[in-house]
């Protein structure tokens, strides 16, 4: 008898779809569209995910779907240029947690949306899930050194516009 | 290490995550003995949390896990299939689906959304062209040749984009004749056509009835002997331009 049944299509909307809807928001900006793509992200799921054998990629393959089907619709036919991590970290202005903690989830989300669109999806992936390098990469279809470059790069802007956000209010 | 090197995966760490990764077994180690380091990595790791907890406080709305789930409902395939194939359990698995697609045909109501679904899921992802044809009127003389729906009529705006072929599809056993299109503009568009009798609840009248289905967008007809879905995926352009 196998005591690891695998989890159910219940089981796996339960555990990812939060995630996922907030992955999808992150790079649309817009929920009726994150909508969308979640749900066509279980579709896809639903008809294709009896193909991998691995438990334990389900997370990677749902998030790689969706991003797939989000560059899809975007109809993003070329290609980014990979580029290895270079030094950024020395730019990224300071920012205090607690200017961050004054702004309400929305307000960054839509700061977020105005990061350059080719940092967006690490970015998000960053601060949402706690996947490792190599798993944020197999997502995004890029190299790990592209991958932390483009947070380090994205970050630098996210906090710049947050700087300004918060500077604005003052 | 150097300094630039230090302050690159400084920026990238993150403790308890990355620690089993190779990359950052250096930084962790110099990490470890430069106090200095560890107050700017704690630093950078609550902007972090605080930037990530705004993120995470965004909430899916109420309806959509229902909506999931409900999308579930009509889809054939299991998705829990995971373990590997063993004879056995093949061969208990066969005999259950025969029993159940037996009893499922006794009575399973398929209703016109399953259809269009089906259809919708269908080209949601990667398929083979049965015929690969520019021509509408060479691709309907396959169809006939095929004895597959072919006396159907394409909407006059759909007629305006390139065919770029068909495909010989069956659904409960009626066949449907699927003609896709394609341009650079609006991304591929298609047309199902299939017996009017597939559901007892087919769109009634040649008014398209609009609907989604995933990313997939739908308007369905009846006219003549056939019902109509002309679906698209770019939701960019209005779907009753086809018409």
């Amino acid at each position: 008898m196998n005591s690891d049944p695998s989890p159910s299509f219940e089981d796996i909307v339960e555990q990812y779809y939060r995630g996922l809807f907030q992955f999808a928001l992150s790079l649309t900006g817009a929920e009726a569209e994150a909508c969308d793509l979640t749900q066509q992200t279980f579709f896809i799921w639903a008809k294709k995910g009896a193909q991998l054998r691995e438990a334990s990629k389900v997370k990677s393959w749902l998030f790689t779907t969706l991003h797939r089907e989000f560059l899809q619709v975007r109809r993003r036919q070329t290609r980014f240029p990979h580029v290895e991590i270079e030094s950024v970290a020395a730019e990224i202005p300071a920012l205090a947690s607690t200017v961050i903690n004054a702004l309400d989830g929305a307000t960054v989300l839509a700061t977020l949306q105005q990061v350059d669109e080719l940092f967006q999806a690490p970015l998000a992936l960053f601060y949402l899930e706690d996947l490792p390098y190599k798993d944020i990469a197999e997502v995004l279809g890029v190299p790990v050194g592209t991958v932390q470059s483009r947070i380090a790069r994205g970050k630098v802007q996210l906090a710049g516009l947050l700087q300004t956000k918060e500077a604005n209010r003052g | 290490m150097d300094n630039e090197k230090l302050r690159d995966l400084l920026a990238v760490y993150r403790p308890g995550i990355d620690d089993q990764d190779d990359q950052f077994a250096e930084f962790i180690t110099v990490l470890r003995n430069d106090p200095a380091l560890q107050l700017q990595l704690n630093d950078r790791v609550a902007r972090d949390h605080a930037i990530a907890a705004k993120l995470r406080s965004v909430q899916p709305p109420g309806d959509l896990k229902a909506r999931l789930l409900s999308d579930r409902s009509t889809i054939d395939m299991p998705a829990n299939f995971w373990r590997p194939p063993q004879w056995l359990s093949i061969a208990a698995a066969i005999i259950m689906l025969g029993v159940a697609a037996y009893w499922l045909s006794q009575t399973r109501q398929t209703t016109f959304p399953m259809y269009r679904t089906a259809m919708a899921q269908f080209v949601a992802t990667e398929y083979p062209l049965d015929a690969h044809d520019h021509d509408l009127d060479s691709l309907q003389q396959t169809f006939a040749a095929k004895q597959w729906p072919a006396t159907y009529v394409v909407p006059a705006g759909l007629q305006t984009l390139e065919v770029e072929g068909g495909c010989l599809r069956e659904w409960q056993g009626k066949k449907v004749a699927l003609l896709c299109f394609e341009t650079k503009e609006t991304g591929d568009v298609w047309l199902f056509v299939v017996d009017r009798q597939v559901t007892a609840d087919v769109p009634v009248g040649p008014d398209p009835q609009i609907a989604r289905a995933g990313k997939i967008t739908t308007a369905s007809w009846t006219q003549g002997e056939y019902t109509y879905i002309l679906a698209t995926e770019n939701p960019e352009v209005p779907i009753q331009r086809y018409f």
